[in-house]
């Protein structure tokens, strides 16, 4: 047999274990997906990359420009200001505007979740399971580097990644906390949002690891809920009455999203209607999932399926704080 | 459990620091207070810039805060590269404006010689790359080294 064909043989052998992983992994979401066959293909599929202008710089256009030339195939992202998708492993951290801090990557179904939490120039904001700190960034931008926002990481090993990405975009109006979120010091509060991208099992993040989808077990699962409910319940403790509270995964489990709401009493929360952007593909959340059922208002949040718009899979709910 | 050295106590404006930038590099003080407040570690010499925090004593557990201006009490030490990133832009004395070869050169670390700084005294310069301060340079007998951190050089 000829090289190049022995080459492509072994291509194909590996696409169709890549294919057999990923189905093996999401074939428990059968019942609440539209399409498994084509969220299989897409989990399989190298993740596009979007990049996105520091508002925080001057002549946007100029940089605009230079991410052009840099890369002619950077399809603008509708909706969104100065963004663009990329093809997949396109060498961004090698440009010299992504070292000066001008450009910033970031999946792109994670953008406009970050956006959902409306941080305003001079509010307190708290980014409870802050790094690498790709949505941290995105809130101080639009807080126009004023205010305060404290920025939680339980990991030492990942505040680096966190660090990294606030000094090169110039972030100055952030504090960097270090401990489990459950237990952050309430002398922080009163929050006028807050953001809750939970630990989780990572089944919508599958593309970024050639379709790898890890299968977790009952076990692993009900403690990283656990984790995720006593996360999601010390933001809203510590977020003022009427302030907001954005819940994001990047999982497709039911558990550890509308579960995870369902478990916050009715009366100290409300799940939002989300201002979802026209371009964007997303359907509400599941009201019931093997035999459980959960609290009629997670309908208002969103799913992001990976083949819906050609992304990560991810999670999102807005809660208003009673 | 914090060391005392990484418990912030926020300071009243810092006149030395707030000096040493305006005159070494002409950085006016009047944008740094405007909405920041100032920080030191107990026990150490260092000066930050962050968001203002109601709260005395600050609460636990906080790693860094805003960015660090410097680590030393001036006159020594050198502006931090993360306070440069936010406010260099800011500086009007040895300040060096980069293009083309000269930048990228600048941004993987290269020292290389420029005319504009022959009869530079020896010193730290605020570097500024398409209008984005890239960081703190040294200038040496002619030549400017470049002290960007290695993890935002060129690579």
């Amino acid at each position: 047999m000829s090289g190049p064909k022995k080459y492509s043989l072994k291509i194909h052998a590996e696409h169709e274990r890549a294919l057999e992983r990923a189905r093996r992994g999401l074939a428990r979401y059968q019942t609440i997906v539209d399409d498994l066959d084509a969220l299989v293909a897409a989990s399989v599929r190298p993740l596009p990359r979007a990049v996105w202008i520091n508002p925080l710089v001057t002549q946007p256009q100029r940089y605009a420009e230079a991410l052009l030339a840099h890369c002619p195939e950077a399809q603008p992202l509708e909706g969104l200001e100065h963004a663009w998708r990329l093809p997949a492993k396109t060498p961004i951290g090698r440009w010299p505007e992504f070292l000066l801090g001008a450009l910033h990557a970031q999946e792109e179904a994670t953008i406009w979740p970050a956006d959902l939490l409306g941080a305003q120039p001079g509010e307190r904001v708290l980014d409870l399971c802050a790094a690498p700190g790709n949505k941290t960034v995105r809130i101080a931008a639009a807080m126009s580097n004023r205010g305060l926002l404290v920025a939680n990481e339980k990991s030492w090993a990942r505040l680096s990644a966190l660090r990294f990405n606030l000094e090169r975009l110039g972030i100055v109006n952030t504090v960097v906390t270090v401990g489990d979120g459950c237990e952050i010091d309430e002398a922080w509060g009163p929050f006028d949002r807050a953001l809750v991208d939970a630990p989780c099992s990572c089944e919508g993040t599958g593309r970024k690891r050639s379709g790898l989808i890890r299968e977790t077990s009952t076990h692993e699962r009900s403690s990283m809920t656990s984790l995720q409910v006593g996360l999601l319940r010390r933001a809203l403790s510590l977020t003022k009455p009427g302030g907001s509270v954005v819940y994001a995964t990047c999982t497709y489990a039911p558990e550890e999203n509308e579960g995870v709401l369902s478990r916050i009493a009715q009366e100290d929360a409300k799940v939002l209607p989300l201002d979802i952007p026209p371009h964007v593909r997303a359907v509400p959340g599941v009201l019931e999932f093997e035999g459980t059922r959960y609290r009629e208002d997670v309908v208002n949040a969103a799913r992001i399926w990976a083949h819906h718009n050609d992304t990560g899979g991810f999670f999102v709910a807005k809660l208003r704080r009673l | 459990m914090s060391r005392n050295s990484d418990v912030f106590e926020p300071i009243a404006p810092p006149a030395d620091v707030l000096c040493w930038l305006e005159e070494n590099w002409g950085i006016a003080s009047h944008e740094l207070v405007d909405g920041y407040v100032f920080y030191r570690r107990r026990g150490r010499e260092d000066t930050w810039i962050g968001p203002p925090i109601d709260a005395n004593p600050l609460p636990s557990a906080v790693h860094t805060l805003g960015t660090m201006i410097t680590r030393e009490r001036p006159p020594g030490g050198y502006p931090a590269s993360g306070f440069l990133r936010r406010f260099g832009h800011l500086a009007t004395r040895r300040r060096l404006e980069l293009e083309g070869e000269r930048a990228a050169r600048f941004l993987a670390g290269t020292t290389q010689r420029l005319d504009e700084v022959a009869d530079w005294s020896k010193g730290y310069v605020v570097v500024m790359i398409d209008g984005i301060c890239a960081g703190r340079g040294l200038v040496r007998e002619g030549e400017l080294l470049c002290e960007v951190p290695k993890n935002l050089r060129l690579r």
